[in-house]
This record gives C-alpha cells, structure tokens and sequence, in this order.
C-alpha cells in the first residue's frame, strides 16, 4: 500500500509537480539524498537519480540489487538516490541537486563521485554540475566520472508532439478543443523542459561522460529509440557524429526498452567496465 | 498517509473544482452563445431569444461562482488560498 501511494505521489509530482510546488502542497516531494546520513567521512559515492515520475523502485533488478549495490559491491561506492519532484524544471531540481550536493561534500569530506542519472534524471546530472562549476562548489572536482542512461539530451519527440497538439488544439475556434488545449497545457515544467531540442548546458569536460542508449526495434531505431527516447538524442547526438564524444563512451543496447535501461544487467556490465578502465 | 498529505489531497481536490469550474463554465458559455446568436439573427424570435440568453448566461454564471465560492470556503478551512483561475 505504501508503495503504490508512492508511485502514485511521484507521478502526481511528475504531472503537476510545479504547481504542487507553487501552491505549498503537502504532496510536493522535497529533494532529498537517501542514505546520506551518517556518511562516513572520505567515502567515494554514487549518486542515483531517477527520471520522470519515477521512484528509487526504478532501479531494483529482479534480484532486488541495483547499480548502487553493485558499484558498492565492486567498488566500493556508498550508494545514494536522489528524491526529488521531477515535475519543477529542470535546471531548478538541477540547482537543488548541486545545493545538496555540495553540503554533503562540506560535511563528510567526500573523496570520489560518479553520478547515475535516468532519463530526465541525466538532464538534472548536467544541470547540477554546471551549476556547480558556475558557482566554484568543490564537489565538482570530485566528480570523475558521469553515466546518463536514456536520457533525452536532444529532448524527447513526444513533448514536442504534444506542444504541436495543444497548439492546434488551440488554434480551433471550438470551446471543446480549447477546453482539450487547456488539460493538456497543464503538464508540468519538467515535462515541457523535455521538449527543448537541446540541453541548455554543455557537458563539463572534466568529467568523463558514458552515455548508455537502448532500442526496441531496429527498424523504428532512429524515429524511437527506446520507445521514448530516439537514439540521437539518447546519445548527445553521437550516433549520428561520432566525434562528438569518444565512441567507447557511447554504448547502443538493442532491445533494451527505456524503463529496461535503469535496472539492466548488461547496462550495468558496461558501467562496471567504465568503472574499471577509469580506476 | 500523513496529515500533511491528507491536506495536500485536500487543496488539489479544491484546485480542480476551481479550475474546472471555470473551465466547464467558459465551454458553457461559449457553446450556448452559439446557439443564442443563430436564435437572435431571426428577427421573430430575437427578442425573447436575447431574454433567455441573459437568463441562461446568468444562472450558468451563478452556479459555477457559487461552486467555486464553496471550494475557496472549504480551502479557507484548510489555510489554503486558491489563485483566480486567470492567474494560472
């Protein structure tokens, strides 16, 4: 029961997670970093971050392990997930992220950080470090090495389909298909952050980056990707120019779906080799 | 679930009878004024046709205003003030 008001509230806050916010809702989610009580000082850590409308549920495998336990398993990282109201805008929860980030790294001395984001959850990823750099916090320079995982870093074609919808919508002079036009306007900023055709910051060049990209169908590969993300957005546009990042820093998963790609064996495989070439 | 919780159900159950109440009402009125100004472009039945319209736009303005009246009481109650739907 817990867990489904769980989801329930993450999606709510994935819909209308801005306005939860401007209203001073009790169903806001506040960002939070879950297991960084009591970090024992010099730890390495990873940092966990989900997509939109999801819970830290996201990234159980069947097995109930995920990649925190695994890198903890493997190497040693003290495993955090961020919580957080994936409905604000992104660069927002990106701020937040790096406001918390860099107590934590005042308070426990952190020695190492590798950063995981999901889907939007890579977007909050490059949104926190640049905010960082801009602001000279020093957890950036602890962080090596960053893993986006279906993230929409060209932005996603469904928000861009559906701006052209309640756009159209709109534009018909018929009270039913404004009414239709005003639902569907009410999405949140974070949804609507997803239809930008490029993320606001650059990638820092003192971080190695490793993008991790999935597709259902070879076929529909380009147009759809992992159902959610197409394949030149999930890799930064590196499909399509490989020079734009490293090629071993780039990995395509066929039949891999998008949800598949936070709790994958073979994502995680990759990780791991990441992990291991770096150290 | 919390109080807190509880309460935040609270306040977007009263988001949602507000902002659809001004929603449904604009719908209301819209297609209604459709109907009237077809109805009031024939010179027989204008007349009467101009009389029900203001009747019908009246009650129809009156109910959603009292609806939404309830709500902003029942959010009062909860210390919650809801922004005009304009305001959005």
């Amino acid at each position: 029961m817990q867990r489904a008001l769980g989801v329930a509230q993450s999606i709510l806050n994935g819909v209308l997670g801005d306005h939860l916010e401007r209203t001073g809702n009790g169903l806001a989610l506040d960002m939070e970093l879950i297991g960084a009580n009591d970090l024992p000082k010099g730890s390495k850590i990873v940092v966990l971050v989900y997509g939109l409308m999801c819970t830290e549920d996201v990234w159980t495998m069947s097995d109930g392990s995920d990649y925190g336990t695994l890198l903890a398993r493997d190497f040693g990282y003290v495993p955090l997930k961020v919580r957080y109201n994936s409905g604000r805008p992104v660069a927002e929860n990106g701020k937040e992220l790096a406001r918390l980030l860099d107590e934590l790294v005042t308070k426990s001395d952190v020695a190492e950080i590798a950063l995981v984001g999901f889907s939007m959850g890579g977007l909050l990823v490059r949104s926190a470090c640049h905010f960082g750099r801009a602001n000279a916090q020093p957890w950036v320079d602890r962080v090596k090495r960053a893993f986006y995982l279906g993230t929409p870093h060209l932005g996603s074609p469904w928000e861009r389909a559906g701006r052209v919808l309640t756009r159209v919508l709109r534009a018909v002079p018929d009270p039913y298909t404004r009414l239709a036009a005003d639902l569907g306007d009410v999405r949140s900023r974070g949804i609507k952050d997803l239809g930008d055709p490029c993320h606001p910051y650059p990638l820092l060049p003192s971080i190695r980056h490793h993008l991790v990209a999935g597709f259902v169908d070879e076929r529909l590969a380009r147009a759809f990707g992992d159902a959610l993300v197409p394949l030149a957005s999930g890799t930064d546009g590196a499909c399509d120019h490989p020079r734009a990042l490293p090629p071993a820093n780039v990995k395509i998963l066929p039949r891999v779906s998008h949800l598949e790609l936070a709790r994958h064996e073979e994502v995680y495989a990759h990780i791991r080799a990441w992990c291991e070439e770096a150290s | 679930m919390t109080t807190k919780h509880w309460k935040g159900a609270a306040m977007l159950a009263v988001d949602a009878v507000v902002h659809g109440s001004a929603a449904v009402e604009r719908v209301q009125l819209a297609t209604a004024k459709r109907t009237f100004d077809i109805l009031e472009s024939i010179p027989v039945i204008a007349p009467p046709s101009a009389l029900v319209r203001v009747v019908h736009d009246g009650i129809t303005k009156i109910t959603h205003t009292s609806i939404r009246g309830v709500a902003r009481v029942a959010a009062g109650a909860l210390g919650y003030r809801v922004a005009d739907p304009a305001e959005r």
